[in-house]
Order: structure tokens, then sequence, then C-alpha cells
């Protein structure tokens, strides 16, 4: 019985998921140019580490500031 | 090849633009061009370079004049613009091995290598312009990255590393489908030589593991985007950053992120396989018999005095260890890749020049890559490198499991070796033998001590033959007649 409601709990969950995995995914059945996939996620990761290093120096620069306080 | 052979020049690499490596006359010399020599002077000058060289896990070089070098022969239009290029010359390591032949914990720590480079050129302003494990050999059980034109200045504001994507496919990917599927290198290596795209390792991931770590950022958010990308040169053109400290940031991260990954992805301690507990609870000997067995390999060991010596069935290299404390270096092969991984430990731990290899004798690996000469075959590299052979109880796995006649075991050995093997005969009535051959031991009656004795009688000669303590199983020296006179 415990068992039954825990899967039906998990079902909709599942269900998000596997709909997600399968339609995700579009086939290439032409020229697939490789590692563009990293590349693009190498330029996604130069976006969001390059806001991090602006908020690095912000916080740098108020870490300064409570010191001289 | 034959014009190669009159000419004793071979080229070992082909496929970097700024140079190739030769094999002159057992010199190992590099001709770097116009184009690499800016490059190079940078990379000999480097700090970092020059402590890992130090420690031995920068392949070292000597910068050689252009007069000293004898003809290239065949392959002098490689080194046409002589006057702009130069000559460098490596010392050779001992026994040259490819990532299909490598436990996973090797390639692990050979892309710890790679990244330890990578991140420490960084703050001199290099990078490495490629990741793959063939950048990298084994001087025993240390890596060692050998590839000097892989370095290159780098653009100071750009802050991606065009590697990344290959560093991924050919040490993370490989290392995640071990990890997560069981696959072992070599099926990776031998059919994809630079390694496994996202999209080939999402098609074998379930639907819950593409969301799962590490395979959503490494596998599936790649192969979604790849999939869904129009391909456009402008991808490659550089995107600077407007500050060099910005770039570095950058990069420091995504390395940061890569040695996280390849931590997660370390292989465990705890790996098992069938062969894993055979020096443990699955040993075929009683603790008496085996001690026996230990003082007479010893004996045998300290009569030989090997230098170099090949250790096939090493399960995890406690024979290999005996071999190294007498100062040879070792060649360990064993077809189980976990045991392999385990007499690499073994070798690191106790320091000890031992190189494992995944390398069943009876399937040895091929010449693979350009003309089937890029990486030459196991038994090429092998032939008359080791003056001691050590085959301990493995022959009649040869036999029975494989069908392998005896006499085609004694011709190889024979060309392996240049002068001693201690290997042990096990009769069919054995247990183990028993076990292996499955109901078919009538196949095998006439492989007695003489037959055994008489079949590697026609290339060696026998030095001494010791029975074990356990009466179906013998040891012998043999010396190869050849090396007698």
């Amino acid at each position: 019985m415990k068992s039954n409601q825990t899967s039906l709990r998990i079902m909709p969950a599942l269900v998000i998921v596997l709909t997600i995995g399968v339609f995700a995914t579009v086939p290439a059945y032409a020229y697939v140019d490789p590692g563009s996939g990293q590349l693009l996620l190498q330029a996604l990761g130069v976006v969001f580490f390059g806001a991090a290093f602006y908020v690095r120096q912000i916080v740098a620069f108020f870490r300064r500031m409570l010191r001289r306080n | 090849m034959e014009a190669e052979k009159m000419l004793d020049v071979a080229r070992l690499s082909l496929r970097d633009p700024a140079g190739q490596l030769f094999d002159l006359k057992g010199r190992l010399i590099r001709y770097v061009n116009g184009y690499g020599v800016p490059h190079l002077h940078a990379a000999l000058n480097s700090q970092s370079i020059r402590r890992l060289t130090d420690n031995k896990q920068f392949i070292s070089s000597e910068v050689v004049r252009t007069s000293d070098i004898p003809s290239l022969g065949r392959y002098a239009h490689a080194a046409a613009d002589v006057s702009q290029g130069l000559y460098l010359e490596h010392p050779r390591i001992p026994f040259v091995s490819y990532p299909y032949e490598w436990a996973p914990e090797m390639l692990y720590a050979a892309g710890m290598l790679t990244l330890d480079l990578a991140e420490g050129l960084l703050e001199e302003g290099l990078g490495i312009k490629d990741a793959t494990p063939y950048n990298i050999l084994f001087q025993g059980s240390n890596p060692v990255f050998i590839d000097v034109l892989s370095v290159e200045k780098r653009e100071a504001l750009d802050p991606t590393w065009l590697a990344y994507a290959q560093f991924v496919r050919t040490f993370l990917n490989p290392l995640l489908v071990n990890k997560c599927f069981g696959m072992p290198l070599d099926m990776v290596f031998l059919t994809h030589r630079d390694g496994l795209e996202p999209e080939e390792v999402y098609r074998l991931s379930s639907g819950l593991q593409r969301f799962s770590r590490p395979f959503l950022g490494m596998v599936s958010i790649p192969t979604w985007l790849g999939s869904r990308h129009k391909y456009s040169p402008a991808d490659y053109q550089k995107k600077l950053v407007d500050s060099e400290a910005k770039a570095r940031f950058i990069l420091q991260l995504f390395f940061k992120q890569l040695r996280k990954t390849l931590l997660w992805l370390k292989p465990g301690v705890e790996r098992r396989s069938t062969w894993s507990a055979y020096m443990g609870a699955s040993l075929p000997y009683s603790d008496q018999e085996f001690v026996d067995k230990d003082k007479l390999v010893d004996g045998m060991l300290e009569r030989c005095e090997p230098k170099s010596l090949l250790d096939v069935g090493c399960n995890t290299g406690h024979f290999s260890a005996k071999a190294a404390r007498l100062g040879a270096k070792v060649v360990a092969v064993d077809y189980d890749p976990v045991v392999v991984g385990k007499t690499w430990e073994r070798a690191q731990k106790e320091k000890l020049e031992i190189l494992p290899l995944r390398v069943d004798l009876t399937r040895p690996s091929p010449g693979i890559g350009w003309n089937n000469r890029e990486a030459k075959g196991f038994l090429e590299r092998a032939e008359g490198k080791f003056d001691t052979v050590m085959m301990l109880a493995v022959v009649h796995h040869m036999l029975v499991t494989e069908g392998i006649p005896l006499d085609e075991i004694v011709d190889m050995v024979s060309k392996l070796t240049t002068a001693n093997l201690i290997i042990e005969y096990v009769h069919p009535t054995d247990p183990t033998f028993k076990g292996i051959a499955r109901g078919r031991d009538h196949l095998y009656t006439g492989l007695t001590a003489r037959a055994f004795e008489e079949a590697f009688g026609t290339k060696f000669e026998l030095v001494e033959s010791r029975p074990l303590t356990r009466p179906t199983r013998c040891l012998y020296h043999f010396k190869k007649k050849s090396s007698r006179s």
C-alpha cells in the first residue's frame, strides 16, 4: 500500500523528466559539427563566470571599504 | 617500410602542424618549424614547465645544432624551412603505451597532469592547444607529458580553452562510461581515437542519468545545445573579454570545474573483478604452498638479475614488485583492467618502476591510426625489449581458455625475451586446470611436464626446474638458445 502511494507520488515527476528527455534532443541526420555543444557551453560559462568576476570585484571593493571604516 | 629501415629513420608523429618527431638511428629528434619556434621558446623558458621537468612529469628537451642532425631521408621535405626551424632531442621513455592499454587510474592520473600543466601555464600567459592522453606516456607508473609542441602562447584576452571539448572527449567521457557503464578503456580508444562525443554518451545514458551529475553538464547540455545549433564560422572566432585578469579568472574557473569533475570520476579503490581477489580468497595455493612458491620465484629472479622484465598475467603485481625491487624495469600485463589498476596503485605507493598495462597476450593491441603505424601494436613494441619474461600460472589459461597451441606460445615468448624465461607449468590434473577445462580434460592428457619441456626446448635451454609444493605444478627457468654462445 505504502509503496503504491510512493509510486503515485513519483509518477508525475518521472513523466516530466522522461518527456523532457525524449523531446529535448533533436536527432541530427546531416553533418554534425563535433564539439560545438561544448563550445557553446563554454561560451555560456564565459558569460556566467564573467559575471562572477565582477561580483568578486564588487565584494572585494566593499570588503576594502569595511576594513577602512 | 623497407626504405625506412635502410635509412634508419621513422616518423613517429605527423599530426602537429608545428613539427614532427622522428626516430633517427635510435635518437628521438623533433623538428620544429618556423611557426612552432616562438611557442617552443616560450615553453622552454616557462617556470612551470621547468618545475614539471625537474619532477620528471614533462619530457626534457635539448636543442640540437642542425649540423649534428643526419639526413631525414625520405622525410627531408618535412624539415624544408630549416633556416627558420630547429631540432630538439628528447630522451626515450623505456616503453611506449597508449590509453587503450591503461587502467582507468592511469587515465585519471594523465588527466590530472594535463590540468596541472594547463593551470600552471595560465599565469605565464601560456596554454596547451590540445588535451589528449596521447600527449602522455608512462615512465614506470608515472605520467610524463611528452608533447612539447602542445604548449603555445595564449591570447591574453581569450577566456576560452579550445582544447576544453577534447579534454572532455578523451579524459572525462571515457572515465564516465567506465565508471557508470563498466565500459573498458580499450573499447573506447581502440575505435575512437579522439574519445567519445557527448552525443555518444548521451545515447548510452538513461533518462534520469541525463539530469544527474556529472551527465547534465558534461553530456546532456552539450548534446542539447549541439543538436539545436546550426554551424557558423563565427562560432570559432575568438571571443575576447576586456581585461587579462578577467580572462584568467574565467579560465581558472573552467579548470576548477574540470578538476572537480575529474575528481568525481576517480576510479574507486573498491573496484572488483573475477581476478581482483585472486591473490586473496581465490588463491589456488595453501598459505604454505604460496610461501614456497614465493621463495622459488625469488631465487630464480635473483639468478636472472633482470634489467627489463615482462610479467605476463601479472594480476595485482605481487611478483612484478619483486622484480622491480631487484632493480628491473617491469612491464606488467594482464587482461583484467581492475587488477592492472591495482598493480598501478601498488607501483605508485611503493615507488616501483612498474608499468602496468591492460594487454591480453592472446589478443594483443593492434597497430592503429594512420597506415596502422601511428600507434604500433603491442608485440612490435615488446619484441626483444625484455631480458626476462615471467609467466606464472598463466600458460594453462592461454592453452585451454583461448585455445592457443603450445608451440605458438613458445614461438611468441621466444620473440619477447632476449635471455630468460621464468614459467610455471600446471598439469591437467590440477584442480584449476580442470576447472577451466570444464570437462574437456581428455583433450589435454598429452600436456605432461616432459611435453612442456620438449616444446620449450625447441627455442630454449632448460636451466633449472623446481617442483612446487603443490604436486601438479612446477617452476622452470629457461634460457633462450641464441642468447648463449
